[in-house]
C-alpha cells in the first residue's frame, strides 16, 4: 500500500496552500500567493464538487496530494478555459513565401492571435513539492485528473489544454515578452505580472496586435526563448507529453511557454482505463502498480495501488470504497515494468 | 518663362530632359499598370484601456498597391559636374516644367509622385532593410536590382508580409529612419519640396524611403 492520496480540497487546507503558494513559480495565472485569492479557489473548488450535474463550465476544481496526513501537493481543473470571456493564444502556423523571379521559396514561422482553446478543458495549479519529485506522486497528481474528467465528462470539454510557464532569467524578465508584449505595454514582465495579476486575460490580450507576428522580426533572444519551459515547469509538462498531448501548436501570448492540448479520448491514461466493480475479499490476476480513482464527484480520492485482473475490497481500502462500487484504474506505467 | 523640355518617348513612359543637359528623368503617365508596384502605406493603431490606464500609438506598415495609376518622376541624373546648388536648381527647373506639364495632360494619373532613396549609414547599409526585407529574402538587394532593374522590389513584394506589420518590431533604428531619404537624395529632395511636393504615407518597401506626392490639377 502506497500512503498517498488525491482528495478535493477543503477549507482546513488554506495554511498548506498558501504555503505552497508561496514556494511556487507559476507564471502569470494558476497559484496565487494571495491569501484573499486561494480562499476563493478553495471555495469555488467546493461548490463545483457539490454543484448539481447541470455544470454551466465555470467550475473551477483543486485537488490536494496528502503523504500519510501531510499535503505535498497540489493540481487543479478549469471546466471551461475563458469561460465568461474569450481565451487567447498564439497559434505556430507556417507560411511559404516565393518569388520565382528572386528564386526564393522560403518557409515563414508565424503566430497567430486566436481563441481556438475557447472552452477547452484546462489542467492548472500543478505543485508538488521537490522531496516527491523523482517518485510516483507527480503522476498521482497529475493524471488522476484526466479519470476524473473521464468520468465526469458532461461536466468537462472533451479537449484538454495545459498551459506551462516560459522561460524568464534570474531577474525574472521574459524574453518572448520583451520582444512582443513590452511594446504593447510598456512595462516590463514583473510588472505586468502585477498589474495582469486577476484581471481577465482576455482584456489584456485585446491591446496585442491582431495580425501576424512573423517570428523572423523578433530579436534571436525571443525566437530562442519561443516554445521553451521554465524548468519549474518541466516535470508537469513531461507528465503530459508522456500522455499524448501536443506541444507544438500553441504558445501563451505573454510568455510564449508552450500550451499543449490534445482531446481527451487519445490520451494514454484513458485509453487505458478500466473500470472495475469492488468484490469482496482480495481481487485475482497479476498485480501490477495502478492509479485507482474513486470517480464520483461526491467521494472523489485516488490512490496509487497495486491491481490485478479483478478488484477486491481490500485493494480499495484507502479509498474507504464498498463492495459493489465502480472505480476507474489506469496502469501507472502502462507498456513499462510493474 | 517656359522651360524647354527635350522629350525622348519610352516604352510606357518618356525622358524629360533640359534643353541644356543639366538634368534629366522619367515621367510616367501612370504607374505600376503592367507590374504590380508595392508600398507600404505607414498608418497608425491605437492601442487603449482605460482599466489599466495605457494608451499606445502605434505605428503600423502594410503592404498594398495604393499608388497604383498615379504618374510619376523617376530616375533621376543630373550633369555630374554641377555642385549640389546647381544640381538642386537645374532639378527644380526640371520638376517644375514636367509638373507644369503633366497638369496640362489628359491621360495621367491624379496626383504626381517621386520616390527617393532610403537612408543608408557611412558603410551603404539601409537599417530599414537590415530590420525587414532582409528576413524574407537573403539575397543582397543591390544584385537583385542589377538583373531585375526596378522591378526586383516588385517581386520582393511577394517575399514581404501581407498583413499589417508593428513598426516597433523593427528595432528603435529602422523605426527611427522611416521615411528618411538618403543623403544623396539630398539635391532631389530639395527640388520636389521646392516645385510643392509633400511627404505622403507611403514608403518603400525595401528601404523605407519617402514616397513625396503632389496632386495634379484636376484637368
Amino acid at each position: 500500500m502506497n500512503p498517498l492520496l488525491l482528495r478535493p480540497v477543503a477549507a482546513a487546507d488554506l495554511p498548506d496552500l498558501m504555503r505552497m503558494a508561496a514556494a511556487s513559480h507559476d507564471g502569470i495565472s494558476s497559484l496565487p500567493n494571495d491569501e484573499a485569492k486561494l480562499r476563493m479557489r478553495i471555495e469555488a473548488s467546493l461548490q463545483s464538487f457539490a454543484s448539481p450535474d447541470d455544470a454551466s463550465g465555470e467550475e473551477t476544481y483543486l485537488f490536494v496530494l496528502e503523504d500519510a496526513g501531510r499535503i505535498v501537493g497540489c493540481s487543479g481543473i478549469a471546466a471551461s478555459a475563458g469561460f465568461f470571456d474569450r481565451f487567447y493564444s498564439y497559434r505556430n502556423e507556417f507560411v511559404v513565401h516565393a518569388s520565382a523571379a528572386l528564386e526564393v521559396t522560403q518557409r515563414m514561422h508565424t503566430l497567430h492571435l486566436c481563441h481556438d482553446l475557447t472552452g477547452t478543458t484546462l489542467l492548472t495549479s500543478f505543485f508538488l513539492d521537490p522531496a516527491y519529485e523523482r517518485g510516483p506522486a507527480a503522476q498521482l497528481l497529475s493524471r488522476a485528473r484526466l479519470l476524473f474528467i473521464h468520468a465526469n465528462a458532461a461536466r468537462f470539454s472533451g479537449r484538454i489544454a495545459a498551459e506551462s510557464p516560459g522561460i524568464t532569467d534570474a531577474a525574472g524578465q521574459s524574453p518572448f515578452w520583451d520582444a512582443v508584449g513590452r511594446r504593447f505595454f510598456g512595462m516590463d514582465y514583473p510588472e505586468a505580472e502585477a498589474v495582469i495579476g486577476g484581471r481577465s486575460r482576455a482584456c489584456i490580450a485585446d491591446l496585442m496586435p491582431p495580425s501576424p507576428i512573423y517570428v523572423a522580426l523578433l530579436p534571436e533572444a525571443a525566437q530562442w526563448a519561443l516554445g521553451q519551459l521554465h524548468p519549474v515547469g518541466e516535470l508537469p509538462f513531461s507528465i503530459l507529453q508522456d500522455e499524448g498531448f501536443d506541444a507544438d501548436t500553441y504558445v501563451d501570448i505573454f510568455d510564449g511557454g508552450p500550451t499543449v492540448e490534445a482531446p481527451l479520448a487519445s490520451l494514454r491514461s484513458v485509453r487505458h482505463a478500466r473500470e472495475l466493480q469492488v468484490r469482496p475479499g482480495a481481487g485475482t490476476g497479476p498485480r501490477r502498480w495502478h492509479l485507482l480513482v474513486r470517480p464520483s464527484r461526491a467521494s472523489f480520492g485516488a490512490v496509487l495501488a497495486e491491481v490485478g485482473e479483478t478488484l477486491g475490497v481490500d485493494d480499495a481500502a484507502a479509498l474507504g470504497a464498498r463492495v459493489g462500487e465502480r472505480l476507474l484504474a489506469t496502469p501507472l506505467n502502462p507498456g513499462g515494468a510493474a | 518663362m517656359t522651360e524647354r523640355l527635350i522629350i525622348t518617348p519610352e516604352a510606357d513612359s518618356e525622358r524629360l530632359a533640359l534643353a541644356d543637359g543639366s538634368a534629366s528623368m522619367r515621367f510616367v503617365p501612370r504607374l505600376g499598370l503592367k507590374l504590380p508596384r508595392y508600398h507600404f502605406h505607414v498608418g497608425r493603431i491605437v492601442h487603449a484601456s482605460q482599466e489599466l490606464d495605457l494608451f499606445r500609438v502605434q505605428t503600423t506598415l502594410l503592404l498594398g498597391n495604393d499608388l497604383t495609376g498615379s504618374a510619376e518622376l523617376s530616375d533621376f541624373q543630373a550633369r555630374p559636374d554641377l555642385d549640389d546648388t546647381a544640381q538642386a536648381e537645374a532639378f527644380t527647373r526640371l520638376v517644375s516644367a514636367a509638373t507644369a506639364r503633366a497638369d496640362s495632360m489628359a491621360e495621367r494619373g491624379d496626383s504626381l509622385v517621386a520616390e527617393l532613396p532610403g537612408w543608408h549609414d557611412a558603410r551603404g547599409q539601409s537599417p530599414f532593410w537590415h530590420a525587414l526585407g532582409a528576413r524574407f529574402y537573403r539575397g543582397d538587394p543591390a544584385t537583385a536590382q542589377l538583373r531585375l532593374g526596378e522591378a526586383w522590389r516588385s517581386h520582393l513584394a511577394a517575399l514581404l508580409p501581407r498583413q499589417t506589420i508593428y513598426l516597433s518590431f523593427l528595432g528603435g533604428e529602422a523605426e527611427a529612419r522611416l521615411g528618411q531619404p538618403d543623403t544623396s537624395a539630398a539635391t532631389i529632395a530639395a527640388a520636389l519640396a521646392a516645385c510643392g511636393f509633400k511627404a505622403s504615407c507611403h514608403v518603400r518597401i525595401n528601404d523605407g524611403g519617402p514616397v513625396l506626392r503632389r496632386r495634379l490639377s484636376d484637368g
